[in-house]
């Protein structure tokens, strides 16, 4: 049969395989500048894993908790800077507290605010008399964030000495997980560090093996700039990204695989997609995993250095997830949600802390979430949208078939909601109108990551921040294939993304010879 | 911080620090040089969601004198091994070739999960007279033709996490494919939930899986025919089904949830019926409407506007093309008609798998199936399946994947 077949024709300067939250953070950069730019995106719409879906009357977030390093205009963070800077302006809301810790096991049930002085009054009302180790806590947190800071705005000319003298504590904690810092060097009883340590489940990686320095960068900026959910779900950020990008004269192509990723001579030439478009560029930015580029795409294979292999072999998977989404007929308020994200966990006590499920089976911790509670219209008038989440090492999954998997997924949903009607003291099951039960297959199908793996690679001692930017160049092992999102060298979450795709896209306009 | 930590020891602390790409370069050097393959979940993944099945006709079945069931085997020689598992009350979206033009046209699986698992799909289709697919397919599919589909897709499926044990299946006509699986599914997995189907026929002779049916029957599934037409010794209720029907062949709404799949007439007599029974949103579930047959009936759809015509502008990929569009016709439609095999899966407005940016003109939009993101419409972008051009457009259309 006839069928009216389209190229995209052109060559660019620069092509971006994937349009996540890296991908168009740096479209809109490099296309600001005057650079010719093709995003591909193999989904129908941009934002990877930032994204929405809708069923009957409810549109769902689909992975957004809590974005950190926003800030209020008045103080603003590094993705507030970035979206003033492109020229978007999603609306927010506001996050007063960073979770509602319930443990039921430990007898811990308590709002624990942003804001250090909040926080360290809401950790103080659960166990009191540690303030002032507290205090001292954060202060070490916000020097680790200070270098941090200072280490991006001087990039180019790093002094490492002033470094070293400006910001001791930072060196030294750097090669370091959470607890040997944390118990080292405060006097913090258990029962505190119990809750401490609940905020382990925004990087994903037990504070056992957790690096010190990006848990400290983590909390400084939930407590500094505090936190907001996108008031029309993260689709609303992402769409304002690709909008602005096609604005500033960026090409976005929709439904578009990238199949091959081109190399000659140890650099980049191109890109060939599914549509059998041939495209020809000297810059390829992957908003993709490296198990995926250097796996994958890389064409010819034999272009692949052994050590590029060694590289994604020699990094753990994060953690991936169940997500059950349910459109309900009753209000926030008449359910009793009244705050916005819960932390569930039976206990945090040390022994128990982490043991982690091998087989697909309920974990003890759970995170339950009523956008509702802060966004109220965010479904209409006598309904709310609740979201049960919890995770698994991205291994648990890797296993099961596909005629078992619709009665596990429903299982485990079963038992999600049962646990969160009896520890939240809720009645969910008469009111679902609309449920989606998303799996790390869902993850997988969509985003394309191994293993289903939502959070990147674990950012462990020698894997997080400070030794992955340190290496940026000599891991680059194909010449200009340069990587942003939750697998780069930022570690996961929106803002570390975002801000991946900045670091790249201004490091591309150097190599461009500082066009515009 | 003005006090200086230690962690382990001054010297030590900054040891580890120097030592960090060193322990980095270690790790890296000292892991398998295997190029990472894909991993098993993944290859579920992909054949549980792929994006296009080629299948080929193995069987065909004449079930009633409009109807025909066609059964569907993986077409291996075009690279489809084995058939993607799905949820009974799903449906492939299938690729047809109409005079050399692609459309796009979704068929409800009649058959069960369990028979997938065995290497068989059932598609069954009603011949609409004068219709502009299926005379075709009736005229061309033979044992042997071979098809693209898509995977299995859809939600109209039975989730016993928000339905009640009890299911009142509304259907007619061939609305009773996807409510047939669901049926024998619940059987074969001795799920007990219970179904009662209300099943509204012309005639006797109009009753598709006739004997299976009355099989189930007999296994204590309780199925009712309703006559619009009835033969003369017709025993069974007769005319529309209403709201006072479905609760005396029920025996109460109570504690049930309510599936309907039918014809649009059949929705639209139902809706005010439904609307009688005074039940909550939660327990009233609904196949895909589907592509408006009377535009010109919808609900504030622009007088006259369905015999004018329009031109499409749209940019795909590289190039833009010009098409003629009817006001009476889905955006969508004039886009497959103009050959340019545009993404499309429910073709009732909500899945938004032909997601497309308007860049200037006026739509008119069924508000009933507008499952845009907000973010959509405050960006402009629309769904072909159900919107109709009230003027010229401009818009950007993404190559189907």
């Amino acid at each position: 049969m006839k069928k009216r077949k389209t190229h995209l024709s052109s060559d660019y300067d620069v092509v971006i395989v994937g349009g996540g939250n890296g991908g168009l953070t740096a479209g809109c950069k490099l296309a600001a500048k005057g650079v010719k730019t093709l995003i591909l995106e193999k989904n129908n719409l941009p934002g990877g894993y930032a994204s929405s879906f809708v069923r009957g009357r409810f549109e769902f977030e689909t992975a957004l908790h809590a974005m950190a390093d926003l800030g209020s205009p008045e103080n603003p963070g590094a993705v507030r800077k970035l979206f003033d800077e492109i020229g978007i302006e999603p609306e927010w809301a506001f996050l007063p507290d960073v979770y509602h810790l319930v443990l039921p096991e430990d007898g811990v049930d308590g709002i624990l605010p942003t804001g250090v002085d909040a926080y360290i009054d809401g950790v103080d009302a659960l166990v009191p008399g540690h303030k002032k180790e507290l205090h001292r806590y954060f202060a070490l947190c916000n020097e680790v964030m200070d270098a941090l800071n200072y280490i991006e705005a001087h990039m180019d000319n790093l002094n490492k000495l002033y470094l070293l003298k400006r910001f001791p504590n930072f060196i030294r904690t750097a090669a370091y997980t959470v607890e040997e810092v944390t118990e080292r060097c405060f006097n913090l009883p258990e029962e505190v560090l119990d809750i401490l340590y609940a905020y382990w489940g925004y990087l994903g990686v037990p504070t056992t093996h957790l690096n010190f320095t990006i848990w400290a960068a983590m909390l400084s900026m939930y407590h500094d700039k505090k936190a907001y959910v996108p008031k029309y779900r993260s689709h609303d950020i992402s769409m304002a990204l690709a909008e602005r990008y096609t604005e500033l004269g960026g090409r976005i192509e929709l439904n578009t695989p990238v199949e091959k990723i081109l190399v000659d001579g140890g650099r980049v030439t191109g890109v060939e997609t599914s549509h059998g478009d041939m495209i020809r560029t000297n810059h390829v930015i992957a908003n993709v995993a490296p198990h995926a580029a250097y796996g994958r795409l890389v064409h010819p294979r034999e272009s692949v250095p052994e050590i590029a292999y060694r590289y994604c072999n020699s990094r753990e998977l994060g953690i991936t997830l169940v997500s059950v989404f349910l459109g309900l007929d009753i209000s926030c308020e008449e359910l009793g949600m009244t705050d916005y994200e819960y932390f569930i966990s039976d206990t945090m006590r040390r022994d128990r802390r982490y043991v982690l499920p091998t087989e697909p089976t309920l974990p003890q911790r759970m995170i339950v979430s009523c956008i509702n509670a802060v966004v109220p219209e965010a479904s209409p008038p006598g309904t709310c949208i609740l979201n049960l989440s919890i995770t698994y090492e991205a291994d648990v999954w890797n296993g099961v078939k596909a005629e078992e998997y619709v009665a596990l997924k429903q299982r485990l949903a079963d038992q999600m909601i049962e646990k969160a009607e009896k520890t939240l003291h809720l009645s969910i099951r008469p009111h679902i109108e609309e449920i989606e039960i998303a799996t790390p297959m869902t993850m997988a199908h969509y985003a394309g990551h191994t293993k289903g793996a939502v959070y990147g690679y674990k950012t462990t001692v020698w894997d997080s921040l400070i030794p992955r930017n340190l290496c940026i160049e000599e891991e680059q092992y194909i010449k200009n294939l340069e990587f942003v999102g939750g697998f780069s060298f930022r570690g996961v979450g929106y803002c570390s993304s975002y801000v991946s795709g900045s670091v790249v896209a201004e490091g591309i306009l150097k190599k461009l010879g500082g066009r515009g | 911080m003005s006090e200086k930590i230690v962690v382990k020891s001054k010297l030590g602390d900054l040891l580890a620090f120097v030592g960090l790409i060193r322990l980095r370069r270690k790790k890296i050097k000292s892991a398998s040089p295997e190029r990472p393959k894909e991993e098993f979940l993944n290859t579920v993944v992909r054949e549980m969601h792929p994006d296009r099945m080629f299948l080929k006709i193995s069987e065909i079945v004449q079930e009633t004198n409009s109807t025909r069931t066609f059964v569907l085997v993986p077409d291996a020689g075009r690279g489809t091994e084995k058939l993607a598992t799905f949820r009974a009350g799903q449906y492939l979206n299938l690729r047809i070739d109409i005079d050399g033009t692609e459309v796009s046209r979704n068929y409800s699986l009649s058959s069960t999960p369990a028979e997938a698992a065995a290497g068989t799909y059932r598609i069954t289709v009603r011949l609409k007279e004068g219709g502009f697919v299926t005379p075709r397919i009736f005229e061309n599919w033979k044992t042997g033709t071979t098809l693209e589909s898509s995977g299995p897709v859809g939600n109209f499926v039975y989730e016993g996490l928000r339905d009640k044990r009890h299911v009142i299946a509304v259907v007619g006509g061939c609305g009773i494919t996807p409510i047939y699986s669901m049926v024998r599914d619940s059987l074969d997995r001795k799920d007990g939930v219970s179904f009662t189907v209300i099943y509204g026929v012309r005639n006797s002779d109009d009753i598709i899986f006739a004997d299976s049916l009355e099989e189930l029957s007999r296994n204590g599934v309780a199925i009712h025919y309703v006559a619009s037409e009835p033969d003369e010794n017709w025993k069974g209720p007769k005319g529309f089904i209403t709201a006072g029907l479905i609760r005396e062949l029920s025996g109460g709404v109570e504690d049930r949830s309510i599936f309907l799949c039918g014809p649009q007439a059949m929705y639209r007599f139902l809706d005010g019926e439904i609307g009688k029974l005074n039940l909550p949103r939660r327990l009233v579930r609904r196949e895909l409407f589907g592509e408006a047959d009377d535009p010109a009936g919808l609900d504030g759809f622009p007088a006259g506007n369905a015999s004018r015509t329009y031109t499409l502008k749209v940019h795909m990929a590289d190039e833009v093309l010009e098409v003629p569009a009817s006001g009476g016709e889905t955006v969508l439609v004039s886009l497959e008609r103009a050959g340019l095999a545009p993404p499309s899966r429910c073709r009732s407005g909500e899945c938004g798998w032909c997601r497309s940016k308007l860049i200037s003109g006026d739509v008119f939009v069924r508000k009933e199936n507008d499952g845009r993101r907000i973010a959509d419409r405050k960006f402009g972008w629309f769904h072909p399946c159900s919107t109709y051009p009230v003027s010229d457009l401009e818009m950007r259309l993404p190559r189907a994947r």
